[in-house]
């Protein structure tokens, strides 16, 4: 009974805070004020006159309709005094559609955001006793000084998005490093007790990204910075590391020297720098070091204490619940809009919310739901599913199991066939395939037959046409596509050898055809085209990189034509569809297969130690061949924890 | 309050004339008609603002103290905005004092 009251209280109490949150700040407004909200028509000019005066909760109760009609859709803008917070800034009308702007700022942001994101994961149970010794507090203290020269390095991109904030006064960043400085005490402090919970959050953060609005890093990345440092601080190799890695930073920094190119982030703001200079470059290549050093102390910190059958079970329900709240935001402009601002998004839901939509092809349209790309929400939908199968299989908890956790692996898997991802798909059968194989010692007929099911799957997916048209003139679409993309004035360094060897030779060599024929299989000749057509490495970019985080460059420096050929539409921003070209572009072509060597032999240990984990790592190392996943952080947080092997790690106790 | 506690911690000519450029000699000019400004090649042109949004471009450091012991300053909208920051700052600080007692605390029990 008490146990009943305590619950029944804690709920109360959370929905009491969440109201609190959400209507609060957007009912921001004098309400002793004359400006009184009007119902909004085509006739704009009250609120052309009045901006920054009629709270959007004013606004809302005189025009309920805005809440559920989708011909509206509620915007923010960042660009807005702190006064102005929750206000209605303007409103515009295109065409049928009308925007609704509503002031945001982005300092208030910053501590409304993380107030909300802190409060949620303090609701978990303490694990331990926060230390807070001299180390911790330096780490604290350097990461939230790193965030400040972040600001510092992005000034060209934070002066659209802050109000009135002079970013060249030295003064400025004071104030920046304060706020900051109390922000990542406050993650600190309430996550350090509670890290266990960690890789349980993971599969929640597809949801909940928890990047700032208007900011270019989110509180995931505060929390990975200060566990980065902390981890640089106790361990003297990985100072000795960093010291080793200088050289080519400074390389990939000279080599930005005198060069300022700049690339707005869309949707892959919160894990790319949006600058490519000296200063830049040379920051953000320490920045995704230590990052990386901290997102892997903590996953080494929890991984052995990691049920794979419970992280699936988060897992499905979290690409299930993507796809719920998509539906709902796709044809809601307020989900949309408070989805968008208290999930930390890097871009607005869908507004499609015709889920089944077909192209003139009779293809199926992906459809992301609330995270900005269908591709990633597929792989975490088929990897839950994957997960599920291998560890479930294995666990006896399953049998206890009650229904809740079957309606999840529909609800994945027609996740899987709205994001459209059809290599996740056939690499989910695959994956089957080869653990019923291990665990049934099945015969050699049934391989056969299994093989033979597999094979009209795969011609299935791709086409029946599709295959044939690799053996004729298709062969060389990827090269004759970058040729054409290309600018007659402007030539990358990569056009200009296709088109020497285009020349000199009769014949193509066997890699460009093959690499062509395997891009026109998986439906990425057009899209490798146009990474070719802007990809200009010099000898040592093309060894080397140009450095971590950093598209600006690429997407600057060589302009190609603006529109697809194929569909004639406008180009916008289109990303290479594979992880291993944007590695190509980070760290080169040596990074890249010393980084793929050394996946591969883990890899190839794994099946002997780990066969579940061998299969799942499998899938990840051929679906990031198509798919750009490593450019969203909770994807690459997510592969990160899939990719350790958790039995070199002790275990003491598993959490549920 | 906030606004004059936080104004009083720094300079407001250097916070609105930037830094004092070296070997600045400070000219009485009191109120003479006659005195001519001399712009600074060196120095970035700012805007001032007096309480009724007059607007005054000045190309010295010595124009713009001048003005800003005049009592001119920058836009209304500004000074809003800067109340705002000092109160986030003032809320940050104490919040990282009152954090840091609680935890002395909490350690100490």
């Amino acid at each position: 009974m008490n146990k009943f009251k305590s619950t029944y209280s804690k709920i109360i109490l959370i929905s009491f805070f969440s109201v609190l949150f959400i209507i609060v700040p957007f009912a921001n407004s004098i309400y002793t004020d004359d400006v009184y909200p009007e119902k909004i028509t085509s006739d704009l000019a009250f609120y052309e006159v009045n901006t920054c005066s009629i709270s959007l909760v004013e606004f809302i109760t005189k025009n309920v309709n805005v809440i559920f009609q989708d011909h509206y859709k509620i915007v923010f803008n960042n660009y807005s005094s702190i006064r102005c917070f929750g206000r209605i800034t303007g409103i515009d009308q295109i065409n049928h559609k009308f925007y609704i702007s509503i002031g945001t700022n982005v300092f208030i942001n910053i501590f409304f955001q993380s107030f909300i994101w802190l409060s949620l994961i303090s609701l978990f149970k303490k694990d331990r006793l926060l230390v807070l010794r001299r180390r911790e507090a330096l780490s604290i203290i350097l990461s939230a000084l790193l965030f400040t020269i972040y600001i510092f390095v992005e000034s060209r991109y934070y002066a659209k998005n802050i109000y009135l904030f002079d970013l060249e006064l030295v003064k400025s960043y004071q104030y920046l490093f304060v706020y900051l400085l109390f922000i990542n005490f406050l993650i600190y402090c309430i996550f350090e007790p509670r890290k266990y919970i960690f890789a349980y959050l993971v599969p929640y953060l597809f949801i909940v990204t928890t990047i700032f609005s208007g900011l270019n890093f989110s509180l995931l990345s505060m929390l990975f910075l200060t566990y980065g440092i902390l981890t640089i601080l106790s361990n003297r190799n990985l100072i000795k590391f960093l010291i080793y890695i200088s050289p080519i930073v400074l390389i990939w920094s000279y080599q930005a020297l005198s060069l300022n190119y700049y690339l707005d982030p869309d949707k892959i703001r919160g894990f790319i720098t949006n600058s490519y200079n000296f200063s830049s470059v040379l920051f953000t290549s320490f920045y995704f070091i230590i990052f990386l050093i901290g997102a892997l102390e903590l996953v080494k910190t929890v991984i052995s204490k990691v049920n794979y059958y419970y992280l699936s079970l988060h897992s499905m329900l979290a690409s299930s619940l993507i796809f719920i709240l998509g539906y709902l935001a796709s044809s809601n402009p307020a989900f949309n809009f408070f989805f968008y601002y208290f999930f930390g998004l890097p871009k607005y839901p869908t507004d499609n919310s015709n889920i089944l939509t077909s192209n003139q092809w009779g293809e199926i349209v992906s459809w992301r739901g609330i995270y900005p790309s269908a591709e990633s929400l597929g792989e975490l939908a088929a990897l839950s599913i994957i997960l599920f199968f291998l560890f479930g299989y294995e666990n006896k908890s399953i049998n206890k199991s009650n229904i809740y956790i079957y309606t999840l692996v529909p609800l994945s898997l027609f996740t899987l066939y709205l994001s459209n991802n059809r290599t996740a798909f056939l690499m989910l059968v695959i994956c089957f395939m080869l653990k019923l194989s291990k665990e049934l010692k099945i015969s050699y007929q049934k391989k056969f037959l299994y093989l033979f099911l597999l094979l009209t799957l795969i011609i299935l997916t791709i086409g029946y046409s599709n295959i044939l048209n690799v053996f004729n003139s298709f062969s060389t679409q990827l090269t004759d596509f970058a040729v054409k993309y290309s600018s007659d004035f402007e030539e990358s360094s990569s056009v200009k050898y296709i088109e020497k060897i285009n020349q000199s030779e009769s014949r193509l060599p066997f890699w460009v055809v093959a690499l062509s024929q395997f891009a026109f299989l998986i439906n990425r000749s057009e899209i490798w085209a146009v990474f070719f057509a802007r990809y200009n490495p010099d000898a040592f970019t093309l060894l080397f990189g140009s450095g971590p985080l950093n598209l600006s460059k690429h997407y600057s420096e060589v302009n190609i034509i603006s529109y697809k050929l194929v569909s004639n539409a406008e180009m916008g921003f289109l990303l290479p569809h594979s992880s291993y070209l944007v590695g190509l572009i980070y760290f080169g072509l040596f990074g890249l297969t010393l980084i793929f060597t050394i996946w591969s032999y883990k890899i190839l240990k794994l099946k002997k130690t780990n066969y579940n984990l061998y299969i799942v790592n499998l899938f990840l190392l051929i679906n990031l061949i198509k798919s750009d996943s490593l450019l969203y952080i909770p994807s690459f947080i997510f592969f990160l924890l899939l990719i350790m092997d958790n039995q070199k790690y002790t275990s003491s106790r598993s959490y549920e | 309050m906030i606004n004059s506690i936080v104004s009083n911690l720094f300079s407001t000519t250097d916070e609105l004339c930037g830094a004092e450029p070296s070997g600045f000699i400070d000219v009485e000019i009191g109120s003479d008609p006659n005195f001519i400004f001399v712009p600074d090649s060196s120095y970035v042109s700012r805007n001032l603002y007096d309480s009724e949004n007059n607007t005054v471009i000045v190309n010295s450091y010595l124009e713009c103290k001048h003005y800003v012991d005049g009592g001119w300053d920058i836009l209304n909208q500004q000074l809003n905005e800067s109340f705002f920051h000092n109160a986030l700052y003032i809320f940050s600080l104490l919040g990282l004092l009152t954090s840091f007692i609680i935890l002395k605390y909490l350690k100490n029990e």
